[in-house]
């Protein structure tokens, strides 16, 4: 018995013993050049647009290609300010910043210069953004809902902002906590512009209304699909999706998106370069690289099925499930500044937590 | 019989290396960081307060219910399998400690939640998103947790004693007032210290089964101001503190009560158990379920998809390499963490010996010795981010970071563990022994061992087990090269696999069990000294 515990023991340090070791090697101390990514999760699943970007450019530059994936947007804004306190930045791009954060993003970004991206023309007017941050893909907020729950339960579906308040959607609907989540954030933005002055009397009501505040958005979207409440907030392009992996493939799946009144909002996801890293024109020429390669028409198609977001670019035939989304009354496109948000955190704080 | 001056030497070597390398210099960098960022405003944020009212309330309540609840089970198994040392019902529960808190939030969701197990047979609970839900689940784990120290402690109340109260007419109520509450009552106030700890330390459960704001606690504060856009590393050094003041005031009451008690009334962890008995084998199944129960809801985790990690090569791939580092963590913690923590206990011990007047030093550190169990993961582990992350390679990681972090963490597990050990040092039969002419390290291996195997095994355990779901720090010092498993549950979830990250629940929840198993049969371990153990 002691014989085998010993062997045990044996072999578990012969395991551990190169783990001890590792994690001290320098940075960059290859040959080949190389270019580091930060990038939300959501980017990096074995279906998603990261795997297949990130190969593809390193096949055409001939450069390697090292992502650190941080959570979501704001946390990758948090890694930002940490890498900054505690001085040392490691990343060349960052990717997967929307317009709320972009402000924030802003100290610790690199300036283009005179430099502009190859078919920078061809992005839409209405998702472009200032120079700087570079837009990629853009999505529509709207609350998903399940028909057959609603069918179900005999529920009629909202189709105002007002409508939420109403006593059938008490404990029936999934948010996102607006200080984690960007999706949630952009409900506490919208809500603010369309509603004006009495935003934080809907607040107050509302707070009773969710079942549950997730702090992102696949927490929700995943109570959702366990039938856990009929409405989340959601994105125009969920339908797109459900639509096609629909098993049955019946036309109209149960999940559907709803257009308010009021319009949606809408979010423009970016790339931006990072300050402290580009030390060598190779480096500075292969973030412009990859920054145009992600606006090329082969990147940008392939962004409808492995991201479910819209293209950027206008000359991109989308798939017959986007073409078939429900088209907004209007489209909210909102850009508040940092201290527009911190103070309307501070206040939804005061609203809810208190 | 001294102990060796050396002794002290070489664990005041390692206290110091411990206390100043492993927190002092992470967390003073980190407040001094956040005093820079914002100062100190500890009353100034009405939004913090109230959510340390709702922390404090919460983790109050929670204890409370465990506590009642708790305290009669254990009283009633004590008495029961008092008469059966070989009872298997101390190791069932010990069990819930094991089972990683995003298991039971899962788990829970999985019962009650409208879609639930429950409300598919037409019980419709609608509080899973509540208050309500995290003082249930909260109590839930921590009821097996309080039971077991009672049960511990009153398994230990000599016959005698009760006996001849009972000849002198002593009713249950009088017997329980005067024999048998002076002898189980601290082993049940750690208990409730622990369990306050831990329900104001609670993340996961908060997390999913609060339902968001307005139920929140001081953690799951700290996780927003840490990891996302506005890093506020002020408020969380306030938050941090603030839960901290709230943990530690249970222990440092229980100190100032201890110390007036002359600790005189405490058993020890010599004093024998009676001899066996008949008991009938039907009632002890009885009680065998009384106790599983409190684990077997968790068991709704383990679907088919825990065993499609094995059977799909394509999961088992992406599976096995965070599978063998989660035990290669959880073993070196463990090792480190229990060596620590002797270093720590020969410390007191000598110290005491040395110095024998500085008896409230000792009980300050006896305090000082249960601060990180009250230090929020996610601190330390930005703390230990900011102090030596510069020397990490973010692609890399760091396995002996994480090691090192987890040490500190769970280091307040084995003190408490092996703190009763020293304190019953058979001193006279260790004279004896080396008169009679047996080398130091001879007397202690045939005289001490036995006592101390059990608690080494199960205080390795207790820190392996938490180990293996521990997710706030190890997740500053991991890699694409270097994920555990409870971050691949996490990163499965962000990327939509929800179903085979239920599967890794159940494979952590598999391993959390057996692994108390084995510590419990292999240390023979009677589990009445491992408070402390999430």
């Amino acid at each position: 018995m002691r014989g085998f515990f010993f062997f045990l023991g044996s072999v578990f340090l012969e395991l551990t013993s190169s783990l001890f070791f590792q994690g001290f090697s320098a940075l960059g101390a290859s040959s080949v050049p190389e270019l580091v990514v930060y990038t939300a999760s959501s980017l990096m699943t074995p279906e998603g647009l990261g795997p297949v970007l990130f190969s593809q450019f390193e096949k055409q530059s001939g450069c390697r290609v090292r992502v650190l994936t941080y959570g979501n947007g704001a946390q990758l804004l948090a890694r930002l300010q940490l890498d900054a306190h505690r001085d040392k930045r490691n990343a060349h791009v960052l990717l997967g910043v929307d317009q709320h954060l972009w402000e924030r993003v802003k100290p610790w970004t690199e300036s283009w210069g005179d430099w502009t991206p190859r078919d920078y023309s061809q992005i839409s007017v209405g998702v472009s953004l200032e120079r700087g941050i570079l837009p990629y893909n853009y999505g529509i907020f709207a609350f998903m809902v399940d028909r057959q729950y609603l069918n179900y339960f005999n529920l009629k579906e909202p189709s105002s902002l007002l409508d939420l308040l109403q006593i059938q959607w008490r404990r029936n609907i999934l948010m996102e906590d607006p200080r984690t989540s960007s999706v949630g954030l952009s409900f506490l933005v919208y809500t603010q512009a369309v509603l004006g002055g009495s935003v934080w009397n809907f607040w107050k009501n509302f707070r009773n209304q969710w079942l549950t505040l997730t702090p992102s958005w696949d927490g929700a979207y995943r109570l959702f699909l366990k039938k856990e409440a009929p409405l989340v907030w959601s994105y125009l392009s969920s339908q797109a999706y459900h639509e096609e992996m629909n098993s049955l493939g019946s036309v109209q799946s149960r999940y559907q998106a709803i257009i308010w009144k009021e319009g949606n909002p809408l979010q423009i996801e970016g790339a931006v370069f990072l300050k402290g890293i580009q030390k060598s024109q190779v480096s500075i020429d292969l973030g412009r690289k990859f920054l145009e390669f992600l606006i090329s028409k082969e990147v940008q198609s392939l962004i409808p099925r492995k991201m479910w977001m819209m293209p950027v670019r206008q000359d991109i035939d989308l798939p017959l499930s986007f073409k078939k989304l429900p088209k907004p009354f209007r489209v909210f496109a909102l850009f508040p500044k940092p201290v527009e948000i911190k103070e309307s955190l501070a206040q939804w704080n005061r609203v809810v937590v208190q | 019989m001294r102990i060796p001056v050396i002794y002290l030497i070489f664990s005041s070597i390692w206290m110091v290396i411990f206390w100043v390398g492993g927190i002092g210099v992470p967390l003073g960098n980190l407040f001094s960081i956040a005093f820079h960022a914002g100062g100190w405003n500890f009353f100034e944020d009405t939004v913090l307060l109230s959510i340390l009212t709702m922390t404090a309330g919460q983790a109050i309540l929670s204890t409370l219910i465990s506590a009642a609840g708790g305290f009669f089970l254990g009283l009633f198994l004590g008495e029961q399998v008092s008469e059966d040392p070989k009872s298997r019902v101390p190791m069932l529960l010990a069990l819930p400690f094991g089972v990683p808190t995003l298991v039971v939030a899962m788990a829970w969701v999985a019962w009650l939640g409208r879609s639930g197990v429950l409300a598919s047979w037409g019980i419709h609970f609608d509080w899973v998103y509540s208050l309500k839900a995290v003082v249930f689940a909260h109590a839930f784990l921590n009821v097996p947790w309080i039971a077991l120290a009672v049960c511990q402690s009153r398994r230990h109340v000599p016959e005698e004693q009760l006996a001849a109260a009972r000849l002198l007419g002593a009713g249950y109520f009088s017997e329980l007032r005067f024999v048998v509450w002076p002898q189980v009552r601290w082993a049940f106030a750690e208990a409730c210290a622990q369990v306050m700890s831990f329900c104001t330390t609670s993340f996961a459960l908060v997390l999913i089964l609060g339902g968001g704001p307005p139920v929140q606690t001081l953690e799951t504060e700290l996780y927003g101001r840490l990891r996302y856009g506005f890093l506020d590393l002020s408020g969380a050094a306030i938050c941090a503190f603030w839960q901290l003041l709230i943990t530690l005031f249970p222990w440092a009451l229980i100190l100032f009560f201890y110390d007036r008690n002359h600790r005189s009334l405490r058993p020890t962890i010599s004093q024998k158990v009676r001899p066996q008995k008949e008991v009938k084998k039907r009632y002890r199944i009885g009680l065998v379920l009384i106790a599983l129960g409190f684990t077997a809801p968790y068991g709704i985790v383990l679907k088919s998809q825990v065993l499609k990690i094995f059977i799909d090569s394509e999961q088992r791939s992406q599976v096995l390499s965070p599978f063998f580092l989660s035990l290669q963590l959880a073993g070196w913690s463990g090792l480190f963490s229990v060596f620590s923590a002797v270093m720590a206990v020969l410390f007191l011990r000598v110290g005491s010996n040395c110095f024998p007047a500085v008896s409230t030093f000792q009980a300050g550190l006896r305090v000082l010795f249960s601060l990180p169990s009250g230090l929020s993961s996610l601190v330390m582990g930005l703390a230990f981010f900011l102090s030596y992350g510069q020397w990490v390679d973010p692609f890399e990681g760091s396995f002996i970071a994480m090691v090192l972090l987890q040490t500190v963490l769970f280091f307040p597990v084995s003190f408490r563990v092996l703190s009763p050990v020293i304190r019953g040092l058979q001193i006279h039969q260790l004279e004896a022994a080396v008169s009679l002419g047996a080398s130091g390290m001879k007397a202690f291996w045939w005289i001490e061992w036995p006592r101390w195997r059990g608690p080494l095994v199960g205080a390795f355990a207790g820190v392996a087990g938490a180990s293996l779901g521990e997710i706030g720090a190890v997740s500053f010092f991991s890699s694409e090269k270097l994920i555990p498993l409870p971050l691949v549950v996490s990163r499965w979830m962000e990327h939509y696999r929800f179903e085979e990250a239920q599967g890794i629940a159940g494979l952590l929840f598999l391993l959390s069990m057996s692994l108390i198993f084995i510590s419990f049969e292999v240390g023979n371990f009677s589990w009445e000294r491992s408070i402390g153990l999430q």
